[in-house]
């Protein structure tokens, strides 16, 4: 249980690193300041060495932005994290830009993927890590307290504006313009917001959430299928080798 | 939307009186109490809020406890003749506090295909002894034991859909029917749990409890409620002891974060101003017990059962090849 004097005494000591494992000229510039505005101490590439110095590590990429959803910064919720815990779960959602329209791709992907949209795989909500350097603790699980957004720049779908809302209409399609608003904010030498959610925000990313669920079910089928034919090839060849055995031991045994 | 609780009681005159009174004004629309042989205030309190309207009340006489049984059929009242949407399936001693918003505000935002949500336990220890209700006295609380045998075990309750053909499973931590898809990963309410409320109470419920779950069948008796019974037969002091939080307890408890202060039922039982809202802080102890809860979850055991398998069939794989290297082919 963390009391408030112990969190006041972690204070927020704590370095975090985002390591960014990949690159795009277009974002690099907001993917910084966001992420240095967020509670980020360093945005760094692989292999810098700035990241042996990290508290905590996020292996990032270059479209995707780490969002606290606690209402406090990254550093807040890190700072929090009691030392036996040795990562802290985060969940990937998808946003797409508008295709066919003028302005920069932050201002057109206003729109997030919902998990009731028959997704490509690529696109399921997606379980990810923050990790404390030096740690070999347990996850803290049913606790998701970042969202990664992610924004699909690499290979864009084409959704037109009247195909997004549509989406909207169906449920399928989320509008989102939380990232928009603090890259606004940022270009406008203001702080970013990182308000708690609401209610219906909380229900919603529930459904993200449990769609990380079905999926850990859904793996555990897969690796039952593979333990039962591993088990079956085992079962299959043991007389087999049963028998090979014994006609060793008889070879042994007729020589002595 | 309408949202019915359904209830089991036994002589639990010292609480349920404020636990009726707390849902009704939190957002339950009717109560279905089943009283089972009281003895004390309690039938007296459920048939008053009979009269008042906002109660069924049934009367179970019989010394065996079907809890299962009977909450089921609660529920499928709830959902025939109260017209409820939703069904809570509460005990005396738990209230359901929501996280966010109001209760009602959490059950209007479950997404359509799901049918049932959960609530945690958060257990209330028990104090020392005063003439002041329990809400007064228990606002202490404590980080969830993993050992189920214990009666602050982690856990959860489940709130559902109301179905004409829901079966209820005993201790009301699951929901069965169709329709009731459990959205595992959200756990919106937390239930403050006050199982042991003072000496008499604790002389009192647990051997009873005992006793009945037993005659309904040896295998529905709760693993807590056994030791408990079968520790008061043995010393009824030392088990008395054993859960007391004095003040001394308190502040070790407060310095290592084993306990924590929680006043928000008292205050909300008292009519006092709003609470706080949540905080960082307050969403990081509740993840922590959830973190307790989860690791008790079958969808977590199920995954422990697969890594366990591979192991144990890696190590047959693995004596399989020392013991019957690969013949070579002849070349």
């Amino acid at each position: 249980m963390a009391t408030a004097g112990a969190l006041a005494q972690a204070g927020h000591a704590v370095r975090i690193v985002l390591v960014v494992r990949s690159h795009d000229a277009a974002l690099a510039g907001v993917h910084r300041d966001f992420h240095l505005s967020a509670g980020a101490d360093a945005v760094v590439a692989s292999g810098d060495a700035a990241e042996g110095d990290a508290d905590w590590v996020i292996d990032g990429k270059a479209n995707e932005f780490w969002w606290p959803r606690g209402g406090g910064s990254l550093k807040d919720v890190l700072a929090s994290v009691p030392a036996r815990y040795g990562s802290v779960q985060a969940v990937v959602r998808h946003l797409v830009p508008a295709s066919g329209e003028e302005g920069s791709v932050v201002e057109r992907t206003i729109y997030r993927l919902s998990p009731n949209a028959s997704l490509d795989n690529a696109w399921r909500p997606i379980r990810r890590f923050v990790r404390r350097s030096r740690s070999t603790g347990p996850p803290l699980r049913g606790w998701y307290p970042i969202e990664v957004l992610q924004l699909v720049t690499d290979a864009p779908p084409p959704f037109t504006r009247d195909a997004l809302e549509r989406g909207c209409a169906d449920g399928l399609v989320q509008v989102d313009t939380r990232l928009r608003d603090a890259l606004r904010a940022i270009g406008a030498g203001r702080s970013p917001e990182f308000p708690r959610p609401d209610v219906l925000d909380e229900a919603e990313f529930a459904l993200d959430v449990a769609a990380l669920g079905e999926a850990d079910v859904l793996q555990a089928h897969v690796r039952l299928d593979e333990l039962e034919a591993r088990l079956a090839a085992v079962e299959s060849t043991l007389p087999e080798m049963v028998k090979r055995k014994l006609r060793t031991l008889a070879r042994r045994s007729g020589r002595t | 939307m309408k949202v019915v609780m359904t209830l089991i009681v036994r002589d639990e005159a010292d609480i349920v009186d404020d636990h009726i009174r707390y849902h009704l004004e939190a957002g339950v629309d009717f109560v279905v109490a089943t009283d089972h042989r009281s003895a004390d205030a309690t039938t007296e309190i459920l048939q008053r809020y009979e009269r008042e309207g906002h109660l069924k009340f049934i009367r179970e006489l019989g010394e065996a406890y079907r809890q299962s049984e009977w909450v089921t059929r609660m529920a499928r009242l709830a959902a025939t003749e109260f017209g409820a949407d939703w069904v809570i399936n509460s005990d005396a001693d738990e209230f359901w506090w929501p996280r966010i918003g109001t209760l009602r505000d959490v059950l209007s935002a479950v997404p359509a295909r799901f049918g049932a949500i959960r609530g945690t336990w958060r257990h209330f220890v028990l104090r020392p002894d005063a003439a002041a209700p329990f809400f007064e006295r228990m606002t202490v609380r404590r980080t969830p034991s993993l050992d189920v045998t214990n009666p602050y075990c982690a856990n959860a309750k489940v709130v559902h859909r109301a179905r004409a053909d829901v079966t209820v499973v005993p201790g009301n931590h699951d929901a069965r029917g169709p329709g009731l898809l459990l959205l595992r990963e959200w756990v919106p309410f937390e239930v403050f749990h006050f199982p042991i409320r003072g000496r008499e109470q604790l002389e009192r419920k647990y051997p009873a409890f005992g006793a009945s779950y037993e005659l309904a069948g040896k295998r529905l008796l709760p693993r807590h409620v056994a030791a408990i019974a079968s520790g008061l037969r043995a010393n009824a002091e030392d088990v008395y002891r054993t859960f007391l939080v004095d003040d001394v307890s308190l502040e070790d408890g407060l310095d290592d974060g084993t306990l924590a202060i929680d006043t928000r039922l008292r205050d909300r039982l008292r009519g006092e101003a709003p609470e706080r809202p949540t905080s960082l802080e307050d969403d990081l102890a509740f993840a922590e017990e959830v973190d307790a809860m989860l690791s008790l979850d079958s969808a977590h055991r199920l995954a422990t059962r697969v890594d366990s398998f591979n192991r144990r069939l890696a190590a047959v794989e693995a004596r399989r090849r020392r013991a019957f290297p690969r013949r070579r082919r002849p070349v």
